[in-house]
């Protein structure tokens, strides 16, 4: 029985990864340039290559301010395909996606943070030949990807995590795990984060089994302090698989710092309430980074 | 003593001839204490790192094996006379040794403001250059602190662990030996005293070997993990690990062990019960003191 509790929870949490399919809306982007690898792999890349992003960019001359997405999934699962570029191209916004190595893929944390910065890195390398421009980057991501988003926003100039410095100017973020530790984030026993047998521990920490000084390691909060740029979050109250206590936590621990944090407590009628994205949600991170990016070309 | 250890894998039992040499040399050491000469000059004039020399009793007639110590600290902090260090040194000086406790190339950061914390320069691969430095350098001057060249051992505790096995393990890995200086003295270790360390960084010590790629940084798990060099003439290598370690999990040195049986290398694992992460020779219950001097006095 408890079993069937975990993998309902594991279901819940890779429902959102699948977001393919026909474009949203319709409109197609004016530009898209698909499996670049940001590595210095050699040879053609194609859309199972995870050290790999897809561009996506509007109409027009540029330079766009860039937003990227990095993918769910729970670092075990998922992919950087995504459907909804035109809504943000329509709004002026560049978007990439940035693909990562798999913790089900024998890669442990923090493989998906250094390819990650390394996605961003590559972006703002090659942001004139795309009509991107460097200094307006927005992150976004759902869940796991709202994990790395968040870390990427922490720690992208402190050389935690890679060696390459970059740097991003906001973020949205959707039901984000921030904090990894078990007792500090929170989790209930019936998270599957709770349970040794489950993915997120044998796979995502190197050792295979749990180790609190590595979830510390591993988790946005515990880098949270003054000098963060513009963040939304957005979490759902009955979140049966991140639990909303640690994001209370981190955006108090910011607001603490004096860091601008926009805190979306979602209350909304939804069947699972870990799978927040929606049309309205698309609306309001585009209002967050017009007003914190500024929205059209310069 | 040894009844207290828990002791896995062991290919050689410790016999009972060694163990009395052992208590010949404890006996001596009551009486006379090494000479320790600090902070002896041996990288590079702009560096700021010495080591320290710990010379045997003048009874002990020369040249003496000789322990190369690398300390401890997570590749980021920690100091070559750290009481970890320096009870190593003192207890193997007693008992006849000439040991080089070292200072080397540490990860360079910054606190700031908010409390975080920036890397400002990664210990990777500057550290290591500076052990085999070390090594070479012990053995150029090997006629003034009385060395017998061909009788060199290095040992250390948690990083330092790490960074003597890959030490030990890459004494013919040409890419790895071209760092540092005194090129043309020879990067032979005749064994390896390993406390409690990690010799496969995808599991533990990650961070601290950082490339500027991802690739890069594969790249230097591969060549930084004493793992990937073990052969079945890896050098004998002497495992201690703690059962309660909280830090560098014990699994990992069983893991190690079976790695080492498996290419059909020799060593000795002991682990010791109740142990936390981060202990010298006088961990209560356990003789390590007995059990590092039989290990020298068979391989070295």
């Amino acid at each position: 029985m408890k079993n069937r509790i975990f993998l309902v929870c594991i279901a819940a949490f890779f429902l959102t990864a699948a977001a393919q399919a026909e474009p949203v809306g319709g409109v197609k982007p004016a530009a898209v340039l698909l499996n670049q690898s940001y590595t210095d792999a050699p040879g053609p890349t194609g859309p199972g290559d995870r050290q790999a992003l897809d561009l996506y960019l509007p109409e027009g001359e540029g330079p766009f301010p860039l937003i990227v997405w990095i993918h769910g999934g729970g670092w075990q699962l998922g992919d950087r395909r995504i459907n909804f570029a035109p809504i943000f191209n329509r709004a002026g916004f560049a978007v990439a996606s940035i693909g990562y190595r798999l913790t089900k893929e024998g890669h442990p944390f923090p493989a998906q943070i250094e390819d990650c910065i390394a996605g961003l890195a590559w972006l703002k390398k090659h942001a004139g030949e795309h009509r991107i421009d460097p200094d307006r980057v927005g992150l976004i991501g759902h869940s796991a990807g709202a994990h790395l988003a968040a870390l990427m926003l922490a720690c992208g100039q402190s050389g935690i995590f890679s060696r390459q410095l970059v740097r991003a100017d906001a973020a949205v973020l959707w039901s984000p795990p921030v904090d990894l530790a078990l007792a500090r984030g929170r989790w209930p026993a019936t998270s599957a984060f709770s349970n040794p047998r489950d993915p997120f521990q044998t796979k995502f920490f190197p050792t295979g089994a749990y180790d609190e000084r590595f979830a510390i390691y591993a988790s946005p909060t515990t880098y949270v302090g003054a000098g963060l740029p513009p963040m939304l979050i957005v979490h759902h109250e009955r979140d049966t698989l991140v639990p909303i206590g640690q994001t209370e936590e981190f955006v108090k621990l910011a607001r603490a710092a004096g860091d601008d944090v926009v805190f979306h407590h979602d209350t909304r009628d939804l069947k699972n309430p870990h799978a927040i994205i929606s049309a309205e949600l698309y609306d309001e991170a585009i209002a967050f980074f017009r007003q914190k990016l500024g929205a059209a070309a310069k | 003593m040894l009844h207290h250890l828990v002791i896995k894998h062991v290919r050689r039992l410790f016999g009972v001839a060694a163990i009395c040499a052992f208590a010949s040399a404890l006996s001596v050491s009551a009486t006379e204490a090494p000479v320790v000469i600090r902070d002896v000059a041996y990288l590079p004039a702009s560096r700021s790192e010495k080591l320290d020399v710990w010379l045997p009793p003048a009874s002990f007639a020369g040249p003496r094996p000789t322990v190369l110590v690398i300390h401890g600290g997570g590749w980021a902090v920690g100091d070559k006379a750290d009481p970890r260090e320096r009870n190593f040194a003192d207890t193997l000086a007693r008992a006849g040794y000439v040991v080089f406790s070292i200072n080397y190339f540490l990860e360079k950061t910054e606190k700031l403001e908010n409390g975080r914390v920036r890397i400002l320069e990664m210990p990777w691969p500057q550290n290591v250059a500076d052990c085999k430095t070390a090594l070479r350098f012990i053995r150029k001057n090997a006629a003034t602190y009385r060395v017998d060249p061909a009788r060199i051992a290095v040992m250390g505790g948690s990083a330092g662990a790490h960074l003597a096995m890959l030490v030990g393990v890459t004494g013919n890995d040409d890419n790895l030996n071209r760092l540092g200086d005194y090129a043309g003295q020879s990067n032979q270790v005749s064994c390896i005293v390993y406390f409690y360390g990690t010799a496969d960084l995808r599991r533990f010590g990650h961070e601290h070997f950082h490339g500027a790629t991802p690739q890069e940084t594969e790249h230097n798990l591969d060549i930084a993990s004493p793992r990937t060099y073990i052969t079945a003439k890896t050098p004998p290598l002497l495992i201690v690990h703690g059962a309660n370690d909280t830090t560098i999990p014990v699994a990992l040195s069983r893991d190690l062990a079976a790695d080492l049986k498996a290419a059909g290398a020799t060593y000795d694992y002991v682990e010791v019960p109740g142990a936390p992460h981060s202990f010298d020779l006088r961990q209560p219950g356990a003789d390590l003191t007995g059990t590092v001097l039989t290990f020298l006095g068979e391989h070295l």
